[in-house]
């Protein structure tokens, strides 16, 4: 029996995660997509393309929403890891604490690209029936144009902190301080996200600046989730 | 075999145990009997590594509990008392998600388990009563095929017929690599499963012996006078039942309510008849300093 991290195990563990809650991936994907959806598309209508950086605007808009309810679902599929009944069954699943934490940042990972595949085929399908306001694929954004690796690597660093962030929230036992910490974990992500393209006109070396920023972060969040999942008790 | 050694937990300034020393070998059903409180549950929950002790180890077959390491987890499965399930799964689909886990799983065992307590292994869990529910834990539960298996008042919300099927499903698919600890309140449910017998109390394990060597310690007097020598006595429909110290080797009939009563306001002659486990030199350590305590004040 191997006590270390077992990739075979780990696979099992992100298979177990991925179709125990089937339910809540779908239902709270659907409602999140109909209480956006309406909200993208009149947004897109009202700015068009005639705003220089419309287009890709709506495209980090959505990619946001997506990133988003890939980090709230998991909230509902481990369903408080730190509550003192349900939390038993998931800490005697027989898997080490490292593959239990790395299954759930998957999980949340793989739920967003997943996602964010969706999301850019729906909004090419509006944008090939010439939706009003969807007059440009969202390649052909000017802005589109000017993605480079440091505006990459900072918008995954947007999500995978938040990752983290939420893992460790979700082993707390206080409901209101898990809320807020969602919610701070919320903000970060969409500020995280809008803050590279902010820095166009500006100093590109101001990226970076924000990219440290973001891994020290990103790293504190990872350490913090996974030593809390070490001393987790019930 | 399940050890503990100089075990000391608390909740944060509540102590829960002091010093305690077990040892479980493996191949019997244990009865872990305690007032309210006292810290069955806690022990149970450090015996599965879901709880970490402040000073002492737990450890399963040599692995430190609450390092929670895989090859244990597939070895140790609790049934607590308090279960939450996903309202719109059913039994199978729940087993069907912890069976890559086990190896030895049986899926025979399971649904020849559920059938006997009739229970659907398909219905929703929130279409169930709590003592289906708890039917159905209990068929997985022993169905994953590990050695230890901790249950953790089982028969609360069963009715009568369950209670004693579950008493023959135990006795039934008990083996000799198995271990089983019951930790109840309610003993007659698990009377002549039980053997051998662990009562723990705040000031640690009161008793820990086997049936036998407690009938042959302590004699149960049924239907006579009561008896001004008797550590415990309760009247019955037809005489007292005295539970006294066994002088003359005669076996008589172990009820369990009385051994409780007997041992909780007895503790110090259970100790001289040797039902206690010998404490360890800290433990005497610990006990001297208590009764310097209690001396000076």
């Amino acid at each position: 029996m191997n006590n270390t991290f077992d990739i075979k195990r780990f696979c099992r563990l992100v298979w177990h995660d991925v179709r125990s809650c089937p339910k809540e991936y779908i239902t709270s994907g659907l409602s999140l997509a109909l209480t956006f959806s309406p909200l993208m598309v009149l947004s897109q209508q009202l700015l068009g393309n005639d705003y220089t950086h419309g287009t890709f605007y709506r495209l980090v808009l959505m990619i946001g929403m997506v990133t988003w309810w890939a980090l709230m679902v998991p909230s509902n599929v481990y369903p408080n890891m730190g509550n003192k009944k349900r939390g038993i069954y998931f800490a005697m699943l027989p898997a080490t604490k490292a593959e239990k934490h790395a299954s759930i940042a998957t999980v949340m990972v793989l739920m967003a690209v997943v996602l964010t595949a969706i999301g850019l085929t729906v909004d090419v399908l509006l944008t090939a029936v010439h939706l009003p306001g969807y007059t440009k694929y969202f390649w052909q954004s000017q802005t589109f144009q000017l993605i480079d690796l440091p505006m990459v690597v900072g918008s995954v660093l947007a999500f995978l902190g938040p990752v983290f962030g939420m893992i460790w929230a979700n082993t707390l036992t206080k409901n209101n301080l898990r809320l807020t910490m969602m919610v701070l974990m919320f903000l970060w992500m969409i500020g995280m996200l809008y803050a590279p393209p902010l820095f166009f006109d500006g100093k590109p070396q101001a990226y970076w600046i924000v990219i440290a920023v973001e891994v020290a972060v990103t790293l504190f969040l990872l350490w913090l989730s996974r030593w809390r999942m070490d001393h987790m008790t019930y | 075999m399940i050890e503990i050694r100089n075990l000391d937990f608390s909740y944060k300034k509540s102590p829960v145990f002091s010093n305690i020393n077990l040892s479980l070998p493996e191949g019997s059903i244990y009865g872990l009997l305690g007032e309210n409180g006292v810290g069955k549950t806690t022990l149970l929950k450090l015996i599965c590594g879901l709880l970490r002790p402040k000073h002492g180890t737990v450890s399963v077959d040599g692995l430190t509990a609450h390092d929670r390491l895989p090859e244990m987890l597939q070895r140790i499965v609790i049934l607590p008392d308090e279960v939450s399930l996903p309202d719109n799964s059913t039994p199978q689909r729940y087993v069907n998600e912890l069976m890559p886990f086990y190896p030895n799983f049986a899926q025979g065992t399971f649904l020849h388990l559920m059938q006997e307590l009739e229970v659907e292994p398909d219905r929703k869990f929130r279409e169930m009563s709590f003592g289906q529910q708890k039917k159905s834990l209990i068929a997985a539960t022993l169905s994953l095929g590990t050695d230890y298996v901790l249950f953790d008042e089982p028969t609360n919300g069963l009715d009568i017929p369950s209670k004693a099927q579950f008493r023959a499903i135990l006795s039934r698919r008990f083996e000799e690599r198995n271990t089983i600890i019951i930790s109840t309140h309610q003993v007659k449910d698990v009377e002549n499963l039980i053997d051998p017998i662990v009562i723990l109390s705040n000031s640690g394990v009161l008793l820990d012996a086997s049936v036998q060597r407690i009938q042959q310690k302590l004699f149960f007097e049924y239907g006579g006078e009561q008896r001004p020598d008797a550590l415990y006595s309760e009247m019955q429909p037809g005489g007292f039942l005295n539970v006294i110290p066994n002088t003359t080797g005669e076996e008589s009939q172990l009820n369990i309510e009385a051994l409780f009563n007997a041992v909780l306001r007895n503790k110090n002659i259970i100790r001289e008849i040797g039902l206690t486990p010998n404490p360890s030199p800290r433990e005497k350590g610990a006990a001297a300093d208590k009764e310097t305590n209690m001396s000076n004040q």
